[in-house]
């Protein structure tokens, strides 16, 4: 809840829904605040945990058919995830086979901006030592091509 | 001789880490959980998640709305989620989603359905249920009977499931007898 510029005092929709739960609960919350039980504070933590896997996982059509979900967090309404969905959307989502590279590279995205979100460097050393192992792969393959 | 050997095993241990991870990224797409989406909203594009709304007027309304997807029609359609062990939708469920559409209507000015979806998360299940939304003067008069309640100058109602008051912090003071 909060007050506008005109000083109003604006009810949340979840105040407001707790009219459909108990009206006497709203009084007793209203003027005392909410006492969670121990079960009722497992149970917010699990939804806000839920609630945030929610708001940034996307079901596989809406990521066939929407702006990129790892980018539209970071950038909001602005027009760079769109900017980043042109090329795969003028060739890739033209096939299937397309469509589903388009999708695990999406799902890759996604992990790896959560993964980010929790510890910026982590993904970095996994970068980096991927790309040591492939370049050790590539120099390994160049040795054995040349004996 | 004995360098190049090491050089392929670390280079096969890449490759699989690789497919690993691949394989991992492949299978969350596919897991049940992923799809929920009922077919009213196939199609549709996302156009608002986890924003936060607030209407003009005398009786100002704050909504999270969780996601508000835009149909071929233009309008919004509203999706909450809930984590519950029934599944099932509450009462609670359609005042919260008809409070969003008045809060999400009064900032854009786009109109949003009669309608909306309560998704709700029991176990790793994610199951979409359509329920019809208030109307705007209704949930205004909810609002209204809200701050009477609170300025005192309504009278609450018994709760129409006394199953709720067994899980309730406030029994005590409620029903002193118990």
């Amino acid at each position: 809840m909060g007050c506008n510029s005109t000083g109003k005092k604006a009810v949340s929709a979840s105040a407001l829904a707790q009219m459909g739960v108990c009206e006497r609960l709203v009084i007793f919350e209203h003027f005392d605040g909410k006492h969670p039980t121990p079960a009722q504070q497992d149970a917010l933590q699990r939804g806000l945990r839920a609630h945030r896997r929610f708001a940034s996982c996307r079901t596989p059509i809406e990521a066939r058919a929407g702006p990129c979900g790892a980018a539209t967090p970071d950038f909001g309404e602005r027009p760079e995830p769109q900017v980043l969905w042109l090329l795969p959307d003028r060739t890739l989502r033209l096939s299937r086979a397309g469509r589903r590279l388009m999708l695990t590279c999406y799902c890759l995205v996604l992990s790896l901006s959560r993964s980010m979100k929790r510890s910026p460097t982590r993904p970095l050393v996994a970068l980096l030592a991927l790309a040591w192992l492939a370049m050790l792969c590539l120099g390994s393959l160049e040795a054995v091509l040349v004996r | 001789m004995f360098a190049d050997a090491w050089l392929l095993i670390l280079a096969c241990a890449a490759l699989v880490a690789t497919a690993f991870v691949v394989w991992r990224a492949a299978c969350s797409c596919r897991s049940p959980a992923a799809d929920w989406t009922p077919r009213e909203l196939r199609g549709a594009t996302l156009a608002y998640v986890e924003s936060k709304f607030r209407s003009a007027g005398d009786t100002p309304i704050v909504a999270n709305v969780d996601r508000g997807y835009r149909g071929h029609h233009g309008r919004i359609t509203l999706v909450e989620l809930k984590t519950r062990r029934t599944d099932r939708t509450y009462l609670s469920d359609v005042i919260e989603l008809s409070a969003q559409r008045l809060a999400l209507e009064g900032t854009t000015g786009e109109q949003v359905d009669s309608f909306g979806f309560v998704v709700v998360q029991s176990g790793l299940r994610h199951r979409p249920h359509r329920v019809r939304l208030m109307t705007r003067h209704s949930t205004l008069d909810l609002a209204l009977r809200r701050a009477s309640l609170l300025n005192g100058e309504a009278l609450p109602r018994p709760v129409s499931n006394r199953k709720l008051c067994a899980s309730c912090a406030y029994r005590g003071r409620c029903h002193p007898k118990g």
